[in-house]
């Protein structure tokens, strides 16, 4: 079977989450399938080698100032000649991509989050989403696609409320690397890119949880994200451009994701168990993941959250035995058994487009 | 109660109020009687056979005192919480920390526990099968000889545990043996029925792992021996499948 992955953004680069969970998709789904990668940027090739193989913009014909409809030509274009069966697009609003893409060829979406939900989470606290989309207008979106991927059971539950589209759940992950402790005891971590609601998280995080620690922390900022003013004695160290972030996880004692709006799977909850270190997290926060982390790292009031993190930052050995038990539950974890239903449906679906059924 | 024996405490009630509503392992439904006379809901509490022993300690009462007195206090959080969290417009202004909000918020079932009966009237995926037809048994469909198994592929009841039942019959009972329905690896049992051999009840619970992966449980269905029916029909069939009924098994926890 030959799937062709398309994208408007370089994602192997990795610069932002979603960039991070398309590469590992198209990753694992090329261990298993015949994967093109048709892009209509254009962009530097992938350092790395990878399992796919990549048709860019400039292969494409596509320039920057083109109309869509002109992009989507080409893009179909590309797509017969790749002789997919079927087309992936990432989220729901890429989906004039695959416009002229012929109707015999299937559409699968890969959701990242659910919109509606996600808008629902981020209205509640004063937010606004920027995809503005109600739980009818997503299902009638998923209701035009063959086969919708879901980043976790709890997305998929949402879906289930709103379309009869298949759903297969393909979790978003990491590979496991586990990294030598380096920690002080003390070190504290917080990853985000810019983002409205980052900005309030870390706001929150240190002007709210952060004074309530009864033990002694230094935290760290990594990334673009707007800093606030920072209360007087309190240790806050902020790295803008880190290259590589493994030294840092090494030197962490716990990660910290106090999110509490949004939605779908968060890298700033996943990265830290990957790497096989403690992160304190909220139920939000552990959005599918929850079974990856210990009871001990998830809290969902203020109070609570400070008081784990002092307890955790002063117990050296209860570090380590929750570094165990993520390590543990990570490589337990089966992450590729969607494989199996997401090739038995679109094989399905595949027969049944061929007409190879009387019906 | 010294500060050592109220941190343990305070830990238990932290972990019920944080309430891992994803996995349902703490239930989230408010218990009404303590709001509707608190004195009268403890005295029930401490008259419940067993919750404090005649011989009692002071301090073995005091504890059971404060134990309960802290599960009612979580209750009154929650109904709180519940009743302000129920206007989606504005409901951050009375709760301060919004970490809160988030957690009691919104709240996703797990899975929809009740049964779900399909025929072949409903949009199935399959493959590997004749047309749909419409008869005593209602819509159904034959096995076709195709390059492997015929597929069909359910919408199933979501990750809670659950039995799918597969309704068919086949033209002679002596293809019944040679009939195997899979869910991946687990294999259906065929029952045949006891007054008319030919028909057959499949029963199989699909894993827990393919209940979590996908939305649809898939099914493969495979027959030995062919049959054409006759009649002016050449057609060669393998069984027919007319109902297919997914059913919630209870949990111990229920």
């Amino acid at each position: 079977m030959k799937i062709a992955a398309l994208c408007d953004f370089p994602f192997w680069e990795k610069r932002i989450g979603s960039a991070v969970r398309m590469s590992s998709l198209c990753d694992t789904l090329a261990r298993h399938l015949d994967l093109t990668v048709i892009s209509s940027v254009v962009a530097d090739r992938p350092a790395r080698r990878s399992a796919w193989s990549l048709r860019g913009a400039d292969e494409l014909g596509i320039e920057a100032d083109m109309p869509r409809e002109d992009i989507a030509a080409r893009i179909a274009e590309a797509v017969i000649d790749s002789e997919a069966d079927a087309v992936l697009t990432p989220y729901l609003n890429r989906g004039w991509m695959a416009s002229a893409v012929p109707r015999d060829v299937l559409r699968v979406v890969d959701t990242h989050d659910c919109q509606s939900q996600r808008a629902a989470s981020l209205a509640r606290h004063g937010l606004k989403s920027s995809i503005s989309i109600s739980g009818r207008e997503e299902g009638a979106a998923l209701d035009r696609y063959d086969l919708a991927l879901a980043m976790s059971q709890e997305d998929a539950m949402a879906f289930r409320q709103m379309t009869r589209t298949p759903l297969v759940i393909a979790p978003f992950r990491l590979p496991l690397a586990p990294l030598r402790d380096r920690g002080d005891g003390q070190t504290l971590l917080f990853v985000a890119a810019d983002s409205p609601v980052n900005r309030v998280t870390l706001h929150f995080l240190i002007r709210e949880i952060l004074p309530l620690v009864r033990a002694p922390f230094r935290l760290r900022v990594v990334g673009s994200v707007d800093v606030p003013e920072i209360p007087d004695g309190m240790a806050v160290e902020v790295l803008r451009d880190v290259p590589d972030l493994k030294p840092i996880y090494a030197e962490t004692d716990l990660a910290l994701s106090p999110i509490y709006a949004g939605g779908g799977v968060k890298t700033k909850t996943l990265e830290p168990l990957c790497y096989g270190r403690p992160v304190m997290t909220t139920d939000e926060g552990a959005r599918g993941l929850r079974h990856l982390i210990p009871d001990d790292l998830i809290a969902n009031d203020k109070e609570t959250f400070a008081y784990r993190i002092g307890l955790i930052l002063s117990d050296a050995a209860r570090r380590k035995s929750l570094s165990q038990d993520i390590i543990r539950r990570v490589r337990n974890e089966d992450v590729e058994s969607w494989i199996p239903p997401f090739k038995a449906l679109l094989g399905t679906m595949c027969a049944t487009k061929s007409g190879a059924i009387p019906v | 109660m010294e500060d050592d024996d109220l941190v343990p405490l305070a830990e238990k009630v932290a972990t019920l109020l944080q309430l891992d509503r994803m996995r349902h392992r703490v239930g989230t439904e408010v218990d009404m009687r303590p709001l509707t006379g608190v004195s009268t809901y403890l005295t029930e509490v401490f008259e419940r056979s067993g919750e404090i022993p005649p011989d009692a300690t002071p301090a073995e009462i005091y504890a059971a005192m404060n134990r309960r007195i802290a599960q009612v206090q979580a209750q009154i959080y929650l109904l709180r919480l519940e009743m302000e969290t129920r206007s989606e417009t504005d409901p951050t202004r009375i709760l301060a920390d919004p970490m809160v909000v988030a957690a009691y918020g919104d709240r996703i079932e797990s899975g929809v526990k009740t049964p779900k009966d399909y025929d072949f009237s409903s949009v199935i995926l399959a493959h590997g099968w004749h047309g749909v037809e419409r008869g005593g048994d209602g819509w159904h469909r034959w096995m076709r000889p195709v390059d492997g198994p015929a597929v069909a592929c359910l919408p199933h009841l979501g990750p809670v545990p659950q039995e799918l039942e597969i309704h068919g019959y086949v033209l002679d009972k002596d293809q019944l043996p040679t009939l195997s329905i899979r869910s991946t690896d687990r294999e259906a049992e065929i029952v045949p029925n006891e007054t008319a051999p030919h028909r057959f009840v499949a029963k199989v619970r699909p894993p827990e792992d393919v209940l979590s992966a996908s939305s649809h449980v898939v099914l493969e269905f495979r027959i030995g021996e062919w049959r054409m029916p006759g009649g002016g029909d050449s057609r060669m069939l393998g069984a027919n499948i007319s109902r297919f009924a997914f059913r919630p098994l209870e949990t111990a926890s229920e």
